[in-house]
């Protein structure tokens, strides 16, 4: 499908030639996906319409705006890399706005700790800014190069989550355009007092905006967000070694220690989560494995084999990444003193590689930084795909790590997904064990076979929490991949129904849908379920 | 290596957008990140090292013909190789490759651009890549006491390159190039007017053939003429000699030195003595093609294993060449050692030094992108607080050069060359 060459100028008009496109190449360039391969067999999702490069909010309202007069569906993305940016179906009539004209950032408050950013700035750069001033923020799981605005972030968990949460609780005001084009500002922006909180005294909307798992292009864009920023005690530069494939500091900082620790049974590993976390020692933990580890060590997928070649555990489960951090020596001393009392405790073990101080820097930094996640989830096969991983209690998510796990290990057996070792879940205990989520992760060729192993595993995993079992003998949660239609039909029964609800709020909040909900919600498939009980 | 044998890595790009910054571990501001100029200008996704991959997989799958916006993908694009080596710090991917291959195959099919046709057809007449005439080749080195290859043998043999033989402006810096080698007491031989075209400038542009040719007959000019050892003073001259007529399979059987590196080692003899004064606050530009263009070519026979358990494995293992063997303290060490210069370094620097928008043809079919990428640099040469930004490659001075020009900006452009040579006292004229 075509745009109508009269539509195409109305957006034409409002960014300008040189930012709008549908010629085939640039319209590709937005439907291939690394995992698009799960979806429609192939590297390609639908193309848009168009892709508009919009350079300000107004911009953004003028376009959205458009599109719901002309009923033609949108959906924005700035750094996003997945299928979820594009429509899941041909047919549906979308353009893509890209907001990779969009930023900047726009304020540090350093005495508030907050920062206020446009899309397009990247965690990596936010971060690096932000350690000047002896702050830092979050970055989640897929890397620096993401982008550091709250809303859109998926699920927003990172690895400095124990003291840095995830981004679903870190948002604070927000500039939101509506689907239907209207600028609504949320929290303290919308009574003009600023971007300090997201609860008020404007409308608070943080649940609505986005939920748990965020709103893959589905609710409006996000054209400013303000988001939480907490204190770094590093250095505000790194001097960094500068060699090519490990561009770590020079030296691990004063008064940070860090540890990669193994455990003699899940429920100590579990034990271990509480405790650090009632301790509130913790700068940064996070369920790490050696698969992780020595994927950000490795060079390569040859140099990665070797150093698994020989490779012991120190004890059977793995583990955990802890860097303590602390501003004065006493203060390090006494954080030091807490974990190696939990350490004990739980009888956990350290791993003997990371003694190495030249490890222990390089481990930090890819930790911290998070520059290097692309090499244990895409350099092996280049493709992956993950479960379980609901927010819940420590217990809950280390249990689901373990049977994620064992279910692996069976796709492992039929050789339908890669071989990791099976035990490659990755979570992060928040806001100091508070909650945790783990996830696991799998690795499958790009090719359809391996896709058919990735789906394989997914289903699999999704059964878990469908039927009740000795692991999970009520729901456990919904998995970290529950968006779109089919997956908020499956799993919103046995979760309150909350898929009524945030069907209701779609309804409510984009009349038009005009904003594409292809992997958020749509009103277009109604819950088969209540459609038989007479409901609607 | 045709366009279909890169489709396994094309389908294996994960579209992070690494290609479009340097690697993330090295950044510690929020202002110069970006490493690709293409994406930085353009913003569609499809301007980017990944975009492009994406568009030849669109090709390969017949999604994608040929059209003006295509053209534009393909060409707009120094072929600096940034988004390479940004791309492999994290991957077993090499994704200029491809590129490369992309573009050999649009000149195969005929997707020229008439601005690109009328330099090669320059070549082809005169050898030349700036439209000069053959004839007027050797002009820079009249009145130069140097030997001629056409008439004696030299075991050191400098090679000036098109635009430092044509261009009048740059004539002192070779001549003066010359000078600091002769005062360092090297007897060194100039071909003069029978020099040609290294053929780098017309691969990065998608002629393979015009590399070859020259390969093989400056292969042959340089035996006949008994040489040990090559210093250019152009950057693209010495990663063509040095790394692409291996990779063509054309190995030259001499010592290959970019004239920096050639006079470094000539300090660090003693054979040269900075000993003017220079108090001037400068920064350094590393050419492309004298840094991560600049490894020495690694021939790769292997196998690719992809079983479905395994991850994807190189055998026999792969070394990648990830841009950190370039030259890029030989200049700042002659820089370092002229009294009373301050040097101070820029963001992006060394392998992920920002391009100055001269090369891959841009300069010749995209002017005012070349311009535009060359204004990017000097501003963050300009905030460094340097006077003059320096560098070793007579494209990226002309560039620089034409842009301050352009925009009026104050900062000032040096060829290393003229800078040691002022210090050494030796003649720049």
């Amino acid at each position: 499908m075509t745009l109508e060459k009269d539509i195409y100028r109305v957006f034409e008009d409002i960014v300008g030639s040189e930012n709008i496109s549908d010629d085939p190449a640039i319209l590709d360039s937005y439907s291939y996906h690394f995992s698009a391969v799960l979806i429609t067999r192939n590297k390609w999702m639908p193309r848009p319409e168009a892709v508009v490069l919009p350079a300000n909010p107004i911009e953004v309202q003028a376009v959205v705006k458009a599109c719901n007069r002309w009923r033609v569906r949108f959906h924005a993305m700035s750094t996003g890399w997945g299928p979820w940016n594009s429509p899941i179906k041909e047919g549906l009539r979308v353009i893509q706005i890209d907001l990779r004209r969009m930023n900047k950032i726009l304020d540090i408050d350093e005495k508030n700790m907050y920062t206020v950013v446009e899309p397009y700035v990247t965690s990596g750069q936010l971060q690096a800014e932000l350690m000047k001033r002896g702050l830092c923020c979050n970055i989640i799981g897929a890397g620096a190069t993401t982008t550091a605005l709250p809303p859109p972030k998926f699920t927003g968990y990172g690895q400095l989550g124990t003291t840095h949460s995830c981004d679903n609780r870190n948002l604070l005001a927000v500039e939101w355009v509506l689907p239907t084009g209207e600028i609504l500002n949320l929290g303290s922006l919308g009574q003009d007092a600023g971007w300090f909180s997201g609860d008020g005294p404007g409308p608070s909307l943080r649940g609505v905006l986005r939920g748990l798992m965020g709103t893959m292009g589905g609710n409006g864009v996000f054209t400013k967000g303000a988001g939480k920023v907490y204190h770094w005690p590093g250095p505000p530069v790194l001097p960094k070694k500068w060699f090519s494939t490990s561009y770590a500091p020079e030296s691990l900082p004063r008064f940070f220690k860090v540890w990669s620790l193994y455990f003699p049974s899940w429920q100590k590993l579990a034990d271990f989560g509480y405790k650090i976390g009632e301790s509130e020692v913790g700068y940064l933990v996070f369920r790490c494995t050696e698969y992780f580890n020595f994927h950000f060590l490795a060079g390569s997928n040859e140099e990665y084999m070797e150093m698994v070649k020989d490779f012991t555990p120190p004890d059977k489960v793995p583990g955990y990444a802890v860097l303590i951090a602390a501003d004065t020596e006493s203060e390090f001393n006494y954080k030091e003193k807490v974990v190696r009392q939990i350490i004990t405790e739980t009888d956990a073990k350290n791993l003997p590689l990371i003694e190495d101080p030249e490890v222990q820097t390089k481990l930090m930094w890819a930790w911290v930084r998070d520059g290097n996640m692309l090499r244990p989830i895409f350099r092996p096969t280049g493709n992956f795909n993950s479960s379980f991983g609901s927010l819940d209690t420590i217990d809950l998510a280390i249990n689901q790590g373990r049977v994620g796990a064992r279910i692996k290990k069976e796709y492992i057996k039929r050789k339908e997904i890669m071989d990791d070792g099976a035990d490659v879940g990755w979570g992060i205990p928040y806001e100091q064990g508070h909650m945790m989520h783990v996830e696991t992760v799998v690795m499958g060729h790009v090719s359809s076979e391996g896709a058919t192993g990735l789906r394989h595993y997914e289903r699999a995993a999704d059964e878990t929490f469908l039927t009740p079992s000795k692991e999970f003998p009520v729901c456990g949660g919904t998995p970290l991949g529950t968006f779109g239609d089919i997956q908020h039909n499956r799993f919103g029964p046995r979760t309150s129904n909350y898929h009524i609800w945030l069907r209701k709020l779609k309804e409510a909040i984009d009349p038009n849908d005009a904003s594409d909900g292809s992997f958020y919600i749509t009103t277009s498939i109604p819950n088969p379920e209540l459609k038989d009980k007479g409901k609607k | 290596m045709a366009l279909e044998d890169y489709r396994e890595e094309m389908e294996r790009c994960c579209r992070c957008s690494a290609c479009k910054f340097i690697p993330m571990d090295i950044v510690d501001s929020y202002e110069y990140v970006t490493v690709c100029p293409s994406i930085a200008r353009y913003n569609f996704h499809a301007y980017s090292g990944g975009g492009r991959l994406n568009v030849a997989l669109g090709m390969l799958d017949g999604r994608v013909p040929y059209s003006e916006e295509v053209l534009n993908i393909i060409y707009r694009c120094q072929m600096c190789g940034a988004c390479d080596i940004s791309c492999k710090y994290n991957r077993d991917m090499e994704p200029l490759e491809t590129l490369y291959a992309l573009r050999i195959r649009a000149v195969e099919e005929g997707q020229l651009l008439p601005d690109h046709l009328a330099i090669i057809e320059g070549l082809r007449k005169e050898d030349n890549m700036v439209q000069g005439l053959k004839a007027d080749r050797g002009k820079w080195a009249e009145g130069l006491d140097v030997k001629n290859i056409s008439k004696e043998k030299t075991e050191v043999l400098f090679h000036a390159g098109c635009r430092y033989s044509f261009d009048q402006e740059l004539w002192p810096l070779a001549r003066a190039a010359i000078n600091l080698i002769k005062k360092a007491g090297i007897d060194v031989g100039i071909a003069g007017r029978e020099e040609v075209c290294c053929g780098g400038r017309a691969y990065a542009m998608g002629y393979e053939g015009e590399l070859i040719k020259y390969a093989e007959h400056n292969g042959e000019i340089f035996k006949q003429a008994g040489a040990k050892t090559l210093v250019t003073c152009c950057a693209d001259g010495y990663q063509a000699f040095k790394v692409m007529y291996d990779k063509v399979g054309k190995k030259l059987d001499l010592q290959v030195f970019h004239i920096s590196e050639y006079l470094d080692l000539l300090i660090k003899q003693g054979n040269l003595k900075p000993t003017k004064k220079g108090p001037m606050v400068v920064t350094y530009h590393d050419p492309c093609h004298l840094g991560r263009l600049a490894e020495s070519y690694i021939h790769w026979k292997g196998e690719l294993k992809i079983e479905p358990d395994k991850p994807i494995l190189h055998v026999p293992p792969k070394k990648f060449r990830r841009g950190h063997e370039g030259v890029y303290e030989p200049p700042r060490n002659i820089l370092r050692n002229i009294p009373g210069l301050r040097f101070v370094e820029m963001k992006r620097i060394k392998e992920h030094a920002w391009c100055c928008g001269a090369g891959g043809g841009v300069l010749e079919a995209y002017p005012d992108f070349a311009i535009w990428s060359a204004l990017q640099r000097i501003e963050e040469a300009e905030c460094t607080g340097a006077e003059a930004i320096v560098t070793a490659c007579p494209w990226c001075k002309k560039n620089f050069s034409d842009a301050i020009k352009q925009n009026g900006n104050r900062i000032k452009v040096y060829d290393l060359i003229e800078l040691l040579a002022t210090s050494t006292d030796a003649e720049l004229k």
